[in-house]
């Protein structure tokens, strides 16, 4: 008995000093606090008009958010003198994700336009910010410092679900997240998903376990979360093949009028196609990247994502042809592997190089022109 | 299922085992531990049964022949032609000898040192042969010590391949903390510096002080590297109830050259005592001589680390240390003996440290030029040249456990009443923890070992 109890004792202060261990590396690190609740939600937030906004001087590992409330460092709300302030807007692939620190593409645009003297990138991206909420986002928090041009990376799967069914399951997601889980996730689960070690050794997993193991791991959890959500949110219904004309029609709209406020205030506008990592030549060698993406989009079929990614890139390039604004096509310009994607819309370093590369190139265009 | 075996299919197991992890590499390679094992095993039969001493001296000559052949050929074939190729451009004549592409099989230099000793230690009496082909090819091959040792004799190796052996609960848990304290200090320690190393070593740039860093932070890296290997070779090994020698003894509490070399690598250190020092005579044919034996024997000892200049300057440096402190040397017991002062031992210890890492500036450059270069660097220095302060406290902070535990042997050594089983201090002694405070401390170095450990590199001696 005794034997048994020293035994218990010593794995309980095991667990206890790797938790210890993981939040004093956190907090040496990230400053994170070393009690209470750690986790990217503390970057984000809604104001009191609903709008999604990071949270001014928070931090959360490798990301920062500035006193402005913007990722990145501290930056100046008056522009300086003769130089061309260039804002980035759009949401996580905007945001960086997967990229190193200081890797994401408005950083590395940043650095590309940095010998030219003439332009300050601003990154003002917010994850999760939908479409419909930034023409009041840059309202409120963008014009205060008087951009001369917006780069608008825009995510418009929102709309392949219906913009309102996507809003509605963000809100209770979101409200799930700010009642601590309370209703939905036992007292156990939250214990759990407030240990700090776990995600950290999940990430050694990974590094650890064969490729092919966990691969064909992902894809066996990820196919069984799948048909979960499919039986809780299709209602017995198959995932659509291709997005409804309603669905590109409201995005259209409500580009359309983001544009139109933006020339309003004399603001140059930039426009980015969306780049989709999966297509049908690789969706065997990375079936786990797509069953990942479509747990965002249970509605849509392999095809339907195809054909969301097809059309909804076809309207953002013919609204810039439309109202005569640049437009860079990412999408053409990525190769769809690994060595860009880190997921299926989300870049690696040499990904997020290459958009920021593609926005340099035709900026300093426009200045020699 | 190992432990439930009987003893032959035990040796049988380990046999096959040691072989299929040795054609993990190459295969092809397996054909010269062969060769070597039936020479050396035949050999060792008839140099125990010969009559007379010549027919005795006949086969071990054999042995010696086929093992330094295997080894002169894999290792240093392309070192002496090359050599030899320059040596006669300087004197104006053009030598057109052939240099061949040779793989340096793995693990090489230690068995054939193995198989040697063997043969000699059966012509001096000191041994008898085995009969038993398995259990000495199972001597000459045993995986845990195959690729870097430690170079074990028959008399400790064999005899217990030969013996019967049980493994236990306690043994198994020993083994597995040997094998995670092993594989802390090759993957926290060694490969953390090693990328500081490499940094400052690949730049030809770098300035004195970086490279002081960078050799102090070898130091500490190829001791993380070498000892970690050997701590996980003798817990694989105790775990399958077989005892391998220690090799490592803290070497840099060393206070002089002679305790170094008997606290680092000393399989090695003793081999090249009992087969290269003493054979020319020790230290029983005159000062003189004495100086001459251990410069030739540290010259072997710098050869048998690698086929290149820099190496035979590493044998030779150590070589100068260990006949200059003869020189000076007070009285002979002061070797390892401890002064009781621990004003006096320090400065001792750190001069010591000091001395070895100038020696590791040869071991761990890449070239002539490099060195040249290196103490070009060094002999330039002024008080005003900067200390990169960032890289020098990386390098505090991966080799402060091993500090720590120099620190705390040091004590140890110099007040061992400290340690009594009545003194408090004695918990300082991770042995004497109890379980739930070993867990703690498993705690943080597993930690350590998951998030800071750096991305697995080769072990330096592999190489060799």
């Amino acid at each position: 008995m005794r034997k048994a109890i020293i035994i218990f004792a010593s794995s309980l202060l095991f667990i206890i000093t790797i938790e210890v261990c993981a939040r004093i590396d956190d907090k040496i690190r990230y400053r994170a606090p070393f009690f209470g609740d750690y986790s990217s939600a503390l970057l984000r937030t809604k104001d009191p008009e609903g709008i999604n906004c990071n949270v001014p001087n928070s931090r959360f590992e490798k990301w920062k958010i500035n006193r402005f409330g913007f990722p990145g460092e501290d930056i100046t709300s008056t522009k300086p003198k003769g130089m061309i302030r260039i804002i980035c807007m759009g949401t996580s692939e905007t945001f960086g994700l997967y990229e190193s620190p200081r890797q994401e593409w408005p950083n590395q645009l940043k650095n590309m336009l940095k010998e030219d003297n003439h332009f300050e990138v601003i990154n003002t991206s917010v994850v999760g910010l939908p479409l419909k909420k930034y023409h009041r986002y840059i309202e409120k928090y963008v014009l205060k410092l008087t951009p001369d041009m917006i780069i608008l990376f825009i995510n418009p799967f929102d709309y392949a679900v219906g913009t309102e069914k996507f809003a509605k399951r963000q809100n209770i997601s979101q409200k799930e997240i700010k009642e601590g889980l309370r209703r939905k996730i036992s007292d156990f689960k939250k214990i759990i998903s407030n240990i700090r070690i776990l995600p950290k050794l999940k990430q050694v997993f990974k590094k650890v376990i064969p490729n092919q193991v966990l691969r064909r791991y992902q894809i066996w959890d990820l196919k069984r979360q799948l048909n979960d959500l499919e039986r809780r949110r299709l209602d017995g219904s198959k995932p659509i093949n291709a997005i409804s004309n309603e669905s590109l029609e409201g995005f259209r709209n409500d580009l359309e009028e983001l544009i139109q406020f933006l020339r309003h205030q004399k603001i140059e506008v930039i426009l980015g196609s969306y780049p989709v990592m999966i297509s049908p030549e690789n969706l065997d060698k990375h079936l786990e990247i797509f069953l990942d993406h479509r747990r965002f989009y249970v509605e849509l079929s392999l095809q339907g994502i195809i054909d969301a990614s097809v059309k909804f890139n076809e309207v953002i390039e013919s609204v810039a042809d439309e109202y005569l604004i640049g437009f860079i096509d990412n999408n053409a310009a990525i190769s769809k592997n690994t060595e860009y994607f880190a997921d299926n819309v989300h870049y690696t370093d040499e990904g997020a190089r290459l958009v920021a590369l593609n926005f340099a190139t035709y900026i300093k265009k426009q200045l020699t022109d | 299922m190992y432990s439930r075996l009987s003893h032959c299919w035990q040796n049988r197991m380990l046999l096959l085992a040691s072989y299929v992890f040795y054609s993990f590499w190459d295969w092809r390679f397996l054909s010269l531990i062969l060769i070597s094992t039936v020479i050396d095993y035949l050999c060792g039969i008839q140099i125990y049964n010969q009559p007379s001493p010549s027919g005795r001296r006949k086969y071990l000559y054999i042995s010696l022949i086929v093992n330094l052949t295997l080894l002169g050929f894999f290792k240093y074939w392309n070192f002496f032609t090359e050599s030899f190729i320059a040596l006669l451009s300087t004197l104006g004549v053009n030598a057109n000898l052939k240099i061949i592409s040779i793989i340096l099989p793995i693990g090489i230099s230690f068995y054939t040192f193995k198989t040697m000793s063997y043969s000699i230690d059966i012509y001096r009496g000191e041994i008898r042969p085995t009969y038993n082909f398995f259990d000495y090819a199972l001597f000459v091959a045993f995986f845990p010590a195959l690729i870097a040792g430690p170079i074990d004799r028959a008399k400790n190796l064999l005899s217990q391949i030969q013996n019967s052996r049980y493994v236990n609960k306690d043994k198994i848990f020993g083994g597995l903390q040997l094998i995670f304290w092993g594989l802390f200090k090759k993957v926290f320690v060694a490969d953390n510096l090693g990328i500081i190393v490499d940094q400052i070593y690949n730049n030809p740039a770098s300035t004195g002080t970086e490279y002081i860093i960078a050799t102090w932070a070898f130091a500490f890296q190829i001791y993380g590297d070498f000892s970690g290997y050997t701590d996980m070779a003798r817990g694989a090994s105790m775990c399958l109830g077989i005892e391998l020698t220690p090799n490592f003894k803290q070497p840099y509490l060393s206070i002089n050259p002679s305790d170094f070399w008997q606290r680092w690598h000393i399989s090695l250190s003793s081999w090249l005592r009992d087969y290269v020092y003493i054979p020319l005579g020790g230290n029983k044919k005159g000062k003189l001589k004495t100086y001459i034996n251990l410069f030739l024997t540290m010259l072997v000892c710098g050869l048998w680390h690698g086929a290149a200049w820099n190496f035979v300057i590493w044998g030779a440096y150590h070589g100068f240390l260990l006949s200059l402190y003869r020189i000076f040397r007070k009285d002979t017991k002061s070797d390892s003996t401890r002064t009781s002062s621990l004003w006096s031992y320090m400065p001792k210890a750190f001069i010591m440290f000091q001395l070895t890492s100038l020696g590791w500036i040869f071991f761990r450059a890449q070239s002539m030029d490099q060195i040249k270069l290196i103490f070009n660097r060094l002999l330039n220095l002024s008080w005003g040249t900067p200390w990169n302060v960032s890289m020098l406290s990386e390098v505090c902070l991966f080799s402060s456990l091993p500090m720590l535990a120099m620190a705390l042997q040091t004590i140890k050594e110099l007040r061992p009443s400290w340690f009594s089983e009545t003194s408090l201090f004695r918990y300082f002694q991770f042995s004497y923890l109890p379980l739930p405070a070993k867990s703690a401390v498993y705690g943080v170095l597993i930690y350590l070992l998951c998030f800071y450990g750096a991305k697995a590199q080769s072990f330096i001696y592999f190489q060799f």
